[in-house]
């Protein structure tokens, strides 16, 4: 008991070492206000911390490590989405929103995070968990194995990704010039 | 970065953002874990307590009342709540459970857990779980309907007043209920959709 009890300390220390920024990212993505942010970081880092008693190897702790956290996350915005009927969307239709509308200029790194979040903050749990697996520099696959999407549906939302974060900011960029 | 953004800067912008630096110590984890299974029992316990209560309530009528025709509605007024209770106190344990077992989180993928999340909320809105629900709360007050109807006393238009607004309700809630079942089951397609789609 004592060996699997460090085991999962020893786990979770490594865990918040690798990943703790990465993981305030997350609840971030997921929580704009700050006291509330805090408390789903800290049932993020719980969850995480219980889960390593069922962690057995079969994926590996990186692949743990984002399933945990966005499911916390899921769990959260599923009952903010009861209690504030607050409605997200999908890429898809995060697409036709942007098209319609102009999109700002910036070349400033902080506007620029701002806009990202205010997106992210729009989209319904799974696309905003392919969005955050791909900011945070995950290939296609890695994001199939945690969120369950098939490969050919993650790589078409990459692609709808990628091809309106160019649109928006890239846009953006010359209306700024 | 000049002026333009490629998706490659974006990515870059997105993980040299600001950290707060949030760290929990293995003790602070293990308090607070403890805390939060307090906290559910507690929980629990104070929803139980409420449901005791109402049932006692409603039950304490059935031995007061003289009318045998009110002593059944009491009765059933007592069913239905209990019912309820357990009904409400079943759903926010499955939704704890879901949270505490957090083993499982990490074996399920994410559209898993969450198509399992959608269908629990599902569920509490339509199928026998709803039904079985509505027709335990309308037995109490169509009793007291029906005996107003039936036997005219002083107090008749109240107890008139009282279950018709209550069966009104539950009619309106049927409706309600379906629509957001059908909301959940949307969603839980648009999933299945994504889980099979191309590989």
């Amino acid at each position: 008991m004592a060996v699997i009890t460090s085991n999962k300390d020893g786990l979770y220390q490594e865990t918040a070492h690798t990943y703790g920024a990465a993981l305030e990212r997350l609840a971030h993505a997921y929580e704009r206000d700050q006291d509330i942010r805090r408390d789903l970081l800290q049932d993020i880092h719980i969850a995480l911390w219980r889960s390593f008693d069922g962690f057995d190897g079969r994926c590996s702790l990186r692949t743990w490590v984002y399933r945990v956290p966005h499911n916390v996350a899921t769990s959260h915005v599923i009952r903010q989405y009861r209690t504030n009927s607050r409605s997200f969307v999908g890429l898809e239709e995060l697409e036709n929103m942007l098209d319609n509308r102009e999109a700002r200029p910036t070349s400033d790194r902080y506007e620029a995070l701002g806009q990202i979040q205010a997106l992210i903050e729009r989209l319904k749990p799974l696309d905003r968990q392919v969005m955050l697996s791909y900011l945070e520099g995950m290939d296609a696959a890695s994001i199939g194995e945690i969120s369950g999407i098939s490969p050919g549906n993650v790589a078409t939302k990459i692609h709808r990704i990628k091809s309106f974060l160019v649109r928006h900011f890239h846009e953006g960029g010359r209306h700024g010039r | 970065m000049a002026d333009e953004f490629s998706s490659e800067d974006v990515r870059d912008v997105w993980q040299k953002q600001d950290s707060e630096s949030f760290r929990m110590s293995l003790d602070e984890i293990r308090k607070k874990s403890e805390l939060l299974d307090s906290c559910i029992r507690r929980r629990n316990l104070i929803g139980l307590a409420i449901g005791f209560f109402e049932v006692v309530w409603f039950s304490v009528f059935v031995f007061i009342v003289p009318n045998l025709g009110h002593r059944i509605g009491y009765f059933l007024l007592a069913l239905g709540c209990g019912y309820l209770v357990y009904q409400l106190l079943l759903n926010k344990l499955q939704k704890r459970a879901a949270v505490i077992r957090a083993g499982e989180m990490g074996n399920k993928v994410s559209i898993e857990f969450y198509r399992a999340e959608l269908g629990r909320q599902r569920d509490f809105h339509r199928g026998s779980r709803f039904w079985s629900r509505l027709v335990m709360l309308a037995l109490g007050p169509l009793v007291f309907f029906g005996l107003a109807i039936a036997h005219p006393q002083n107090d008749r238009f109240l107890w008139l007043v009282v279950s018709a607004s209550l069966l009104l309700l539950l009619l309106r809630a049927v409706p309600l209920n379906l629509r957001r079942a059908r909301k959940y089951q949307a969603q839980i397609n648009e999933l299945d959709a994504l889980q099979c789609g191309p590989q």
